[in-house]
């Protein structure tokens, strides 16, 4: 995979290389006719779509299960203009009444595959379709693949919509491959739960993961209830942990360090503690060992999110989340829309459905993933999992990614030689 | 690789030299004059008689390559190129411009990068003699079969190839995790008293490897065998040769070209894989192309990964070429051999 995007890289810098003026006259062409044809409207009625969210924010703990209360004044206003503009989708998109605006129209996103991406498909993505009459196509890229083919590409991407799980859209933004999103264009950014915003508005979240323990409930007793209880002589040789690429793995790495005095800025304590288990346990590197390795009865142990333990569990597994009391990283996805796309308006509206509160209910009942908006309905078993109270949502913890971002290569190298070795 | 395949009608022929650009180009010539003569019924003519007009003759082959030289330069040479640029361009974390030899000698420097190299090319070399040792005898038996289910046998070697490698690379996980199949039999087996450790090993790499690559061998080895004239192992045991002794002095020496072959084949394919020892191995088995991707994907340093995949095409082509050498000292002895 990481090699096909590598390979696209290569050629089209070769090509912007070679065949400089042609390409760039041709890509600023229909930069010019998009621009044209969906970038007008935009400027026309934000005014009144700022005002929408407002009482979005207050009221939807009551009006949880029909959003379409919520949206229609904002629908309405832009509907009544004579131009039919790409705003008016996304609140008819929430109205589930057929938007005419974005018929014929295509977006590219990519999402993380899996079960994640056929959710996200079948409950963001199909009835965003369905709605709105655009075609949404989905290429399958973790957040490492997809921000290089993002930079590979950048300037001319292929992709609209860019999904990152790991503080890539940090980076990605610093670097100009994705731009600031148009507020007006997404009324629902203004109902995300404060401390999830972004307050630049480069991105928005659009859904937060808890980084805990997950354990078998047959094997581990007593219950973690620390990071340090992977240090526990009894569970030894049944510890496993992420590969330092896999986010998680890094999350655990970090949390490892702050809990020996360490931290983001001090990583050393978390290497000397991980070098302890690590001759002991299995290190992986994708989630879809994580449900494989409990299956072996071997694992027993691991640092993983709520929505594997969800998942390993319904596969008849008897794995329980466990939250840390030092704090439980929280993994944040997010949705950029990438500079110089054709389709920018297609992927606000995209993202402005999935912070849907309904929308966010659903993935959470499927994914259990905790919505970052407020007031989403959630049935009982499903809030039981995620962090949903206002207490709950205060022990996630947001890492300093940036922090994270600027060690990743000394501390992958490191993490090579001293704790995955063979 | 289907050009491998093709059975070759004299034994010891160099396999390689059915890619060669030259005998391409003489068809193309030969069939260019063909056209040039356009008398559809002037019998067929060879290149050489036909003449044409001389002075623009010998364009016409490169004219009729032309798109086919494009799209290699376009999609070959010039990424090639541009990949072997990028190993002297300075770290992207340094301030530093210019061209650079600096990531040559962080991986030369370093024995962590020296080590990867060499485990890269043991377990190449380790999966190459596993597919020979075990591919051989069911090539040559392949080979010399003859019933009406040969074709369905082949197709059954060919059959792993139609398999995506990720998905029998998962296969082998659950085979070789620590309470596996293949753990499970060896202790009811009582072979082991533990279960050995196969997943997340070079061990289990090799296995996985082997079995994904064990087609390309086979098939090779299978079209070499096949060209060799049975006349000549009749007549070494004819001669008083021992069925063992006419496979070592006759069987073997006139495969020579497609054991080689197989095993260039076989080798270059294994320390270049990327999926499987990603999967099987883990992040514990750390070989040239799981490094490459970590360089490109997860730190984004494109200067280094280019570094390491100009090392590990250089050590391909060092290969290749001494393989050529060999290919043809084994093709002039061969040669003695009257076919």
């Amino acid at each position: 995979m990481g090699s096909v995007a590598y390979g696209l890289g290569e050629a089209r810098r070769a090509r912007r290389g070679f065949l400089p003026a042609i390409l760039g006259a041709g890509a600023s062409g229909l930069l010019a006719a998009c621009g044209q044809a969906g970038g007008a409207a935009p400027t026309a009625p934000p005014t009144k779509a700022t005002d929408a969210p407002k009482p979005a924010a207050g009221s939807s703990p009551a009006a949880g299960p029909s959003p379409a209360v919520v949206a229609s004044p904002a629908s309405a206003a832009p509907a009544a203009s004579p131009s039919p503009s790409p705003l008016a989708a996304a609140p008819a998109a929430a109205a589930k009444a057929p938007a005419v605006s974005l018929k014929g129209r295509a977006m590219t996103s990519s999402a993380f595959g899996g079960d994640t991406q056929a959710v996200q498909k079948r409950l963001v993505f199909d009835p965003f379709d369905q709605a709105t009459g655009a075609s949404t196509t989905l290429v399958t890229l973790l957040s490492a693949d997809a921000l290089a083919r993002a930079r590979a590409e950048k300037g001319n991407p292929q992709l609209d919509l860019v999904q990152f799980s790991g503080g890539q859209e940090k980076i990605a933004a610093q670097e100009g491959i994705t731009q600031a999103l148009d507020q007006a264009q997404i009324p629902n950014l203004g109902s995300i739960v404060e401390s999830f915003r972004n307050p630049a508005g480069q991105w928005a979240t659009t859904a937060a993961i808890a980084e805990g323990i997950l354990y078998r409930t047959d094997k581990v007793s007593p219950a973690p209830t620390s990071w340090k209880d992977f240090w526990r002589p009894d569970v030894q040789n049944h510890v496993a942990f992420p590969d330092i690429t896999n986010g998680y793995g890094m999350n655990f790495l970090v949390m490892a360090a702050r809990v020996n005095g360490g931290g983001e800025q001090n990583i050393d304590p978390g290497f000397t503690a991980l070098a302890e288990i690590a001759p002991k346990a299995t290190i992986f590197k994708a989630a879809a060992e994580v449900a494989q390795l409990f299956s072996q009865g071997d694992i027993w142990m691991m640092p993983y999110d709520s929505s594997h333990a969800f998942r390993v569990r319904s596969q008849g597994i008897p794995v329980q989340f466990a939250s840390p009391t030092e704090g439980v990283p929280a993994i944040f996805i997010t949705a950029s829309v990438l500079s110089g796309s054709k389709n920018v308006d297609v992927a606000h509206a995209a993202i402005n459905y999935m912070l849907e509160s309904r929308v966010q209910a659903e993935i959470a009942k499927d994914l259990r993933w905790a919505p970052v908006v407020q007031g989403a309905p959630l049935e009982p078993d499903v809030a039981a999992d995620v962090p949903s109270t206002p207490e709950a949502v205060r022990r996630l913890l947001a890492l300093d990614t940036d922090a994270i971002n600027a060690g990743r290569p000394q501390w992958t190298e490191r993490w090579n030689r001293e704790i995955a070795r063979a | 690789m289907d050009r491998a395949m093709e059975p070759r009608d004299r034994a010891g022929v160099s396999p390689l030299s059915s890619f060669d650009g030259g005998q391409t180009a003489e068809v193309l010539d030969r069939s260019s004059a063909d056209g040039h003569q356009s008398l559809p019924t002037a019998p067929p003519v060879t290149g050489d008689e036909a003449g044409g007009s001389p002075g623009t003759a010998w364009l016409t082959p490169w004219v009729l390559m032309l798109p086919a030289l494009l799209l290699f330069f376009l999609l070959f040479v010039l990424p090639q190129a541009r990949l072997l640029g990028y190993s002297f361009e300075p770290d992207p974390q340094s301030a530093a411009t210019g061209l650079t030899l600096e990531n040559y000698g962080r991986l030369f420097g370093d024995m962590h990068y020296l080590g990867i190299l060499g485990r890269t090319l043991w377990m190449g070399l380790l999966v190459t003699v596993i597919t020979l040792v075990l591919g051989y005898p069911m090539a040559y038996w392949l080979a010399r079969l003859e019933t009406r289910w040969k074709t369905v046998l082949l197709v059954l070697t060919i059959f792993p190839l139609l398999t995506s490698a990720v998905v029998r690379s998962f296969g082998w996980m659950v085979l070789l995790y620590r309470t596996g199949v293949v753990n499970q039999s060896l202790q009811r087996l009582g072979i082991v008293d533990a279960p050995l450790p196969l997943m997340y090993t070079l061990s289990g790499v090799v296995i996985a490897l082997a079995e994904v690559l064990m087609p390309f061998m086979v098939l090779t080895l299978y079209g070499v065998i096949r060209g060799i004239d049975r006349n000549l192992e009749e007549a070494a045991m004819d001669l008083g040769a021992g069925p063992l002794s006419t496979i070592y002095r006759v069987t073997l020496p006139l495969s020579a070209g497609g054991v080689l072959a197989g095993s260039l084949l076989v080798f270059s394919l294994a320390i270049s894989s990327f999926v499987t020892p990603s999967l099987v191995g883990g992040p514990r088995v750390q070989l040239m192309a799981t490094a490459i991707q970590e360089q490109t994907v997860s730190l984004l340093n494109w200067q280094f990964a280019a570094t390491l995949s100009a090392v590990l095409l250089a050590v391909v082509l060092v290969l290749a070429l001494a393989y050529s050498r060999l290919v043809e000292r084994s093709g002039d002895r061969s040669a003695v051999v009257p076919v």
